[in-house]
């Protein structure tokens, strides 16, 4: 018996040991890597930038601002002004959660060792926050993507924001300016926008920062035109001279690589979403080289949008300049400078030097979309203006035009009002809305998050 | 260890042998079937039908046990004896009832201090199920059942006694003879796929599908922790103990068992869908008199998919096609086996196949079961038994398209307008569903034509599968026992999707598109079970079982895609100009050790005592190993006080606590390929461009897990009236669920969006209560009815530090299924109408209620209680049986009928549109500059089209408070009438028994539901939510005829 009872229990010792021995070793994914190079995280960090800025953000300013009209299902939802807290959580967690968590394990991990990559992650950095900011108005900056170390962080001043985008755009130039041999890795092919060039990124970084500087026209007329200018300058000496400087998002050929705008017009949601008449009106009366671009022909033959009180399902669909699989779209343009210095110009009472970028940049938008130059009767009618004719209405009409389907077009308008849009008069609200609500993931899991229901409330740049 | 015993058997095996013989009775008649056992060792044989019985016994043997049920237990020396008859009283206290607990350890039911209840395999038939879940549907107390649709091999869910954690999983241990199966469902999906795989997708299978029905001799539920704690990290959700039709060794005979029966099913509820407006859309200005949009035109299909157009028949002179009608048939299911029992004095075997052919009421659909199967054990010596089973199964079909799916056979085919024919011949395609050019026909153009999807976009599965396990028992003392049994569970499932060029659910569409997807599950279980028993006085008796378990899991599912296909036709992936895959492999590792203590005093108290340390691979390297106790006690009242009327008395009370193991691979944070979407398009995915990328997951890693603990109680009672004549069996339990794993939603500026961690706890209590009697009981003819009933409240309690909700598996963009603080779990979490302080309406000044700017609970879709009502009256040899099945409670997010509501296409919206509405409610009036309203009666007359557009449909400013309806219902789950031919002694030589049987299954449904028969759910039995209808494909009613012959 007792020897029964001690072998019974030196068994049990062995089995102990054998039952932990059995499940060692096994608590490691043989899925996913636990750390991934540079290179791979860059490309991951365009990517999700590219479906920020040409997915659902892009047509939801594009119809707040009447460039296209939600016609059918949610996009008539989005265009009757019914966007609430749960509209745009995607779109919130891709610019923190894959986009700027990302950047800053880019940054952290390339080290001194590797400028470029800090430096391109500092750009793409203030891209983000920049399209944060501009929708959500006060939106975690300092705090942000540190994980466990705070799941609770602040939400900054949108002026704060602004003064941190300006700050990464600084450390960004800075850090590509170095030397190529001071690099160990150097980004190529991973870099989807410049494959890797240094001054490209240096360039374009001048320009967002002009971006920008202008956004606070509201708050500090002069003071922002005057810095814009100096920004504007700086891009031009870094070699932003011509389309062939612009940043474009890429897209493929294959279904996980189409433009957005593609993908979802034509291919998933086609029919959701027509042009919307105020931009085909207008670009109607200018006789507009870029219209057979910009849309489809509607069911009478003509480029004619929907209104966006009335959805109209025989209108023009979204043409091939944003709606073709591959077709690159646009993140910073030279036309964009161009409109930029003509704003800026104007404010800074240079009427004739706001007049010249105002031409210059009609001309460059015109050869961007359509491939070929402006017609001498378009450019003599639309880029052709004078100190004494230029006006800032002209300024933004052309701007609001050639920046079709990108954010910032949505931005310019709610700083100018131009062009002149009436309120969808079937909206849930009176007016057309000026930001979009605190997403629900934050009300719910953030405790410092406020809380911004209302559409029409204006962020610190609106106001 | 094994070669060891081995050994020690071997040893015994040349003993010398005598026989005895003898004749059991219980004082009048013969009792066929008692075991008689020498005492000490596995020898035994049991009684033929005469009672008698012949048997083997080892020289030095000197007592023989004998039993039967009903009859008191008898030792009888043997000691020079060579004719042993016995005369067994009748045991009114000890009922003698076997059941299986944890291990397959077979106990007295009266002996066990918690609730456990049998369901047995001729029960589970007379559901005609064929899928075993979906047989105990109404049939025990505390055991829920939820199917997702009629469509052949479709999922079914089980839980016992409510949900108890929000990420692992909820439904309960499926073990098959001792060893462990895998019930999971999955669905087919790529690894790119960013959204809930559950939403869409085919109707797919738990793999518990694959056991045959007919092989079960019964299944025996352990609802509770108490009675499933000695599995440990999987125990938490309770076990289901399968125990499969075996021989049985002991007496000379030879069976040969013969079924056939054949199926015939139809849809048994659709939405009522109007027949009188055609596609278009006018809706808008729609007046309530008829010179609105309502006039003669001319009919184009496309364009929209609303179905706010003008009269059919009367302005287009179209005559409406019910397509719903047309597009289900009949379907069909031929159910054969044959089982054949060969049992000699030492050895048993029993071989037995079984085909299921099916078709489904969806064209094309259809699913397919072979299992072979061979169970055997044989006697090797008076202490040693060896034995094993193998089941080969192959099992699959054709499944039909879901729920929110382009594809989706409700989608297309709900939504399409009545001026619209899916099916035209006469439109000069090569068939109904083709234009002249082949391509697709459609009414609109992103939503396939459902006779397309069925016939050329096919969805097959293949599983082979095979289960199986070896044992042996060793005596080598009589006070000692031994069981060693390795199990093993292996599939593999193939499955192919395949677009034909021209469909429109693929994102590339309509590019075509082929998707192979294999699946492969190994499972590896040991178990070494040591019994020592000791009688320390006449009175008290006591047994400790100590064991190891050693287990191993291992998945692999492979992804292939391959898009845009060149040749029209040829499904190969070498076809796809565009290729894609991706692969996901889990191994999970378990090691335990554990005891299982039992006492007893006298006859009428019992003590049982268990614990399991369980190490498993899933925990963070910092803990890797925890401990699950529990203890039971029960008492046998009746022996004690004697009550009128009273034949037997128990009550009994136990707590244990039992876990569930985290999911693989959440110890660390990991970097993956992400897809980004917005929920519109497929999105933006690696490799893109030719160049991979990878980001953070997600997700923080978390190396402190700890197994989740359900800690329950539950007290009852076993009470026996009239000499047993009327059984009341009740529970109370209450069990709380802690250290909940919590995918922690975390603010995505924070940058990750989960954090797994142990945060949460959660409380269910609930009661069940089993009422069995027999009314009347004559010569003739008897009734006996059967009630269960049983209530679950669930409360979630705790979700972690500042948490008030988490969303359990990501729904639509209106609402979802959560988990928050104060609530039950899984409440239907969606946005609502703003209310006034007394609750009415808001209304806007469009006439339309206002949307509150928050969202919150709009409906709970679990029954507040549910039950089975079975009468069973039998007339000589003809046998009368139906079960009425009940639910009360349990709302539905009806998201078809608000879509349709929207696009004007049930009947309701087709019935009101030529009048005005006004909602009731307050309309403002006026508002203060503090934003303060003011509010009067409402009296805005608002169109039919805006009507149900918004406040009965899914458009505009819509709330998905409309669409949550009550799905509680009452059905005549099944009813039968089936008759037993009797033989004379001549002819039952040849034949035994013969049964010919018919049945009906869901012949009557009681419900307020507006959809598809309400026990539907869209996520199936792979999700941890219910209550969603979303184009789910409808469930079924159907006639069963059979019959069954002995030989």
């Amino acid at each position: 018996m007792k020897r029964i009872i001690y072998s019974t229990l030196a068994l049990t010792m062995i089995l102990f040991a054998g039952c932990k021995k059995f499940v060692d070793g096994y608590d490691k994914s043989p899925n996913d890597p636990i750390s991934v190079t540079p290179a791979l995280l860059l490309s991951n960090c365009e990517v999700a930038y590219f479906a920020t800025a040409n997915g659902q953000l892009s047509r939801q300013a594009s119809m707040m601002i009447q460039q296209n009209v939600g016609v059918d299902f949610q996009s008539r939802d989005v265009n009757d002004y019914s966007i609430e807290e749960g509209t745009n959580v995607n779109e919130w967690t891709v610019i923190y959660a894959n986009g700027l968590v990302n950047l800053k394990k880019l940054h952290a991990q390339s080290g001194t060792a590797n400028p470029y990559y800090q430096g391109i992650s500092r750009i793409l950095t203030a891209m983000y926050l920049g399209v944060a900011t501009d929708f959500w108005g006060d939106v975690p900056s300092r705090e942000a993507v540190n994980g466990l170390v705070n799941l609770n962080p602040n939400y900054d001043a949108q002026k704060t924001v602004i003064e941190d985008i300006q700050t990464y755009l600084d450390e960004g130039i800075t850090l590509l300016s170095m030397p190529e041999a001071s690099n160990v890795l150097l980004p190529g092919t991973d870099d989807y926008i410049y494959q890797g060039d240094a001054a490209s990124w240096i360039a374009a970084a001048h320009v967002i920062k002009a971006r920008y500087y202008n956004r606070l026209s509201k708050r500090d007329a002069g003071g922002s035109a005057t810095s814009a200018l100096t920004a504007l300058s700086a891009a031009n000496t870094a070699g932003f001279t011509s389309n062939a400087n612009n940043m474009n998002a890429t897209f493929g050929d294959k279904s996980n690589e189409y433009n957005q705008w593609y993908a979802f017009t034509v291919v998933e949601r086609a029919g959701y979403i027509k042009t919307g008449l105020p931009m085909t009106t207008l670009m109607n009366s200018w006789n507009d080289p870029r219209l057979p671009f910009y849309c489809a022909k509607d069911t009478g033959g003509l480029y004619s949008g929907s209104a966006p009180e009335e959805p109209n399902l025989d209108a023009s669909e979204v043409g091939p300049y944003l709606a073709t699989q591959n077709a690159p779209f646009p993140l910073v343009t030279f036309a964009e400078a161009k409109f930029i210095e003509a704003e800026v110009k104007l404010r800074s009472s240079d009427p004739g030097g706001a007049a010249n970028a105002h031409n210059d940049a009609v001309i460059a938008s015109v050869l961007a979309v359509t491939g070929a130059a402006a017609s001498p009767a378009f450019v003599a009618a639309q880029a052709s203006e004078t100190s004494a004719s230029i006006t800032l209405e002209k300024i933004m009409n052309q701007k609001y035009v050639a920046l079709y389907g990108q954010i910032e077009a949505y931005a310019d308008w709610r700083r100018t009002n131009f062009p002149t849009l009436t309120p969808n008069s079937n909206g849930n609200i009176t007016e057309i809305p000026r930001r979009l609500p605190t997403v629900i993931d934050e009300r719910l899991y953030n405790t410092n998050a406020p809380s911004h229901k209302d559409l029409k409330e204006r962020v610190w740049w609106d106001q | 260890m094994i070669f060891m015993t081995w050994m020690i058997a071997m040893s015994t095996i040349l003993a010398q042998n005598r026989n005895i013989t003898g004749r059991v009775t219980d004082g009048k008649e013969p009792v066929i079937g008692a075991s008689i056992q020498v005492k000490g060792t596995t020898i035994g044989t049991v009684s033929d039908e005469n009672g008698r019985y012949n048997l083997s016994v080892p020289n030095d043997a000197s007592t023989i046990i004998i039993k039967a049920i009903g009859l008191k237990t008898q030792e009888l020396s043997i000691v020079g004896l060579s004719e042993i008859n016995a005369k067994l009283e009748v045991d009114n206290v000890n009922l003698g009832e076997m059941v299986v607990t944890a291990f397959g350890i077979e106990r007295e039911r009266k002996t066990l201090g918690y609730s456990q209840q049998k369901v047995s395999g001729d029960e589970l038939r007379k559901s005609g199920e064929q899928n075993m879940i979906q047989g105990l549907a109404g049939k025990a107390a505390g055991v829920y059942v939820q199917g997702s649709g009629g469509t052949p091999g479709s999922s079914s869910k089980v839980l016992l006694r409510g949900n108890v954690t929000f990420t692992g999983n909820n439904q309960p241990l499926i073990v098959v003879d001792g060893v462990p199966i895998d019930n999971n469902t999955t669905q087919s999906v790529a690894g790119d796929y960013p959204f809930n795989a559950n939403l869409q997708g085919v109707n797919a299978s738990n793999r518990g599908v694959d056991i045959n029905p007919d092989d079960i001799e019964s299944m025996n539920v352990l609802k509770g922790p108490a009675a499933a704690a000695l599995y440990g990290v999987r125990a938490g959700a309770g076990a289901i103990i399968i125990t499969t039709k075996k021989g049985k060794r002991g007496t000379k005979s030879f069976g040969v068992d013969f079924s056939s029966s054949l199926e015939i099913s139809q849809v048994n509820k659709l939405p009522e869908r109007q027949m009188k407006y055609s596609q278009g859309t006018g809706g808008g200005v729609l007046k309530a008199d008829k010179s609105g949009s309502i006039g003669p035109g001319k009919y184009v299909p496309g364009g929209t998919s609303q179905n706010w157009g003008n009269l059919t028949k009367d302005s287009l002179g179209i005559t409406p096609t019910d397509n719903a009608k047309d597009f289900f048939q009949t379907g069909y299911a031929y159910n054969n086996n044959i089982s054949i029992t060969n049992n000699t004095e030492n050895a048993s075997m029993r071989i037995s196949i079984g085909r299921l052919d099916q078709t489904g009421v969806v064209p094309n659909t259809k699913f397919e079961r072979t299992s072979a199967r061979i169970t055997m054990d044989s006697r090797l010596s008076k202490k040693v038994v060896m034995g094993g089973t193998v089941n080969l199964i192959n099992s699959g079909g054709t499944r039909s398209q879901n729920g929110s799916n382009l594809s989706g056979i409700m989608l297309g085919l709900m939504r399409s307008p009545n001026s619209y024919k899916l099916n035209d011949p006469s439109a000069g395609g090569p068939n109904g569903y083709t234009n002249p050019d082949g391509t697709q026909r459609q009414y609109f153009f992103i939503y396939d034509n459902p006779y397309w999807t069925a016939n050329e976009n096919p969805f097959k599965d293949n599983v082979n599968r095979a289960l199986g396990n070896i044992y042996f028992t060793v005596d080598p003392i009589e006070w000692m026992s031994l069981t060693y049994r390795l199990g093993t569970d292996m599939y593999t499932d193939q499955r192919k999707q395949i677009f034909a060029i021209g469909s429109w659910a693929p994102d590339n569409a309509p590019g075509g598109e082929i998707d192979e997807n294999i699946i492969r599950y190994k499972e590896y279980y040991s178990d070494l079970l040591v019994t020592f028993r000791k009688d320390f006085t006449k009175d008290i008796k006591t047994s400790l079982l100590l064991g190891n378990n050693l287990n191993s899991r291992y998945d692999q599912d492979l992804y292939s895609r391959g898009r845009d296909l060149s040749a029209p036709g040829n499904y190969n992936l070498n076809n796809a100009s565009n290729l894609y895959s991706s692969e996901a492999n889990s191994t999970i590792r378990t090691g335990a050790l554990f005891f299982d203590f039992n006492a007893s005093y006298k006859n009428y108290l019992f003590l049982g005592v268990s614990g399991r340390n369980e190490w498993a691979s899933t925990f963070g390297t910092a803990k890797n190993n925890f401990f699950y106790p529990s203890g039971n006690v029960s008492l046998v009242f009746s022996e004690l006080v004697s009550i009128p009327k009273m034949s037997f008395g128990k009550v009994r009370f136990a707590l244990a606590q039992a876990g569930i193991s985290p999911i693989a691979y959440r110890t660390n944070t990991y970097f993956t390929r992400s897809t980004y979407t917005d929920g519109f398009t497929g999105g933006l995915s690696f490799p893109y461009i030719n160049q991979n990328g990878y980001g953070y997951s997600g997700r923080i890693g978390n190396p402190n897990l700890q197994p989740e603990k359900n800690t329950g109680m539950e007290f009852g009672t076993d009470l026996r009236f009239f000499d047993n004549r009327l059984n009341v069996d009740f529970t109370y339990y209450s069990q709380k669920s802690t250290n909940l794993l919590v995918d922690r939603p975390v603010a995505p500026s924070a940058g990750y969006s989960l954090y797994y961690t142990n945060a949460g706890s959660m409380v269910n209590k609930g009661i069940e209560l089993i009422l069995g009697g027999t009314p009347v009981k004559m010569t003739d003819f008897s009734w006996d009815v059967s009630l269960n009933y049983s209530r679950n409240r669930n409360e979630v309690l705790e979700l972690g530090p500042g948490i008030k909700e988490i969303s359990l598996e990501e729904g639509f963009s209106s609402m979802g299924a959560y988990a928050i603080k104060g609530l039950p779990y899984g409440v239907l979490y969606g946005t609502r109408w703003d209310r006034t302080a007394n609750g009415d309406f808001i209304i806007g000044a469009n006439g339309l209620p206002r949307l509150a700017s928050e969202r919150g609970q709009i409906g709970n879709p679990y029954p507040r209680w549910y039950g089975g009502l079975r009468n069973t009256f039998n007339y000589k040899n003809l046998s009368f049986t139906f079960l009425f099945d009940m639910r009360v409670g349990g709302d539905i997010w009806n998201g078809t009928w608000a879509r349709l509501n929207q696009i004007g296409v049930t009947e309701e919206s087709a019935a009101g549109r030529e009048k005005f509405y006004i909602i009731p409610g307050q309309k403002v009036i006026s508002t203060a500059p503090d934003g303060t309203e003011t509010y009067g009666p409402n009296d805005i007359k608002i169109a039919a089209y805006n009507y149900f557009r918004t406040y009965k449909g899914d458009g505009g400013n819509y709330a998905a408070e409309n669409a949550i309806q009550d799905g509680g219902w009452v059905r005549l789950r099944d009813i039968g009438l089936s008759y037993n031919f009797k033989f004379n002694k001549k002819a039952s030589r040849v034949i035994k028994g013969l049964q010919l049987g018919v049945t009906g299954r869901n012949l009557l449904l009681f419900t307020k539901y507006t959809g598809v028969d309400p026990e539907t759910s869209l996520t199936g039995a792979g999700s941890n939510i219910g209550g969603w209808d979303y184009f789910n494909n409808p469930g079924t009613k159907s006639y069963t005829f059979s019959l069954k012959a002995n030989f």
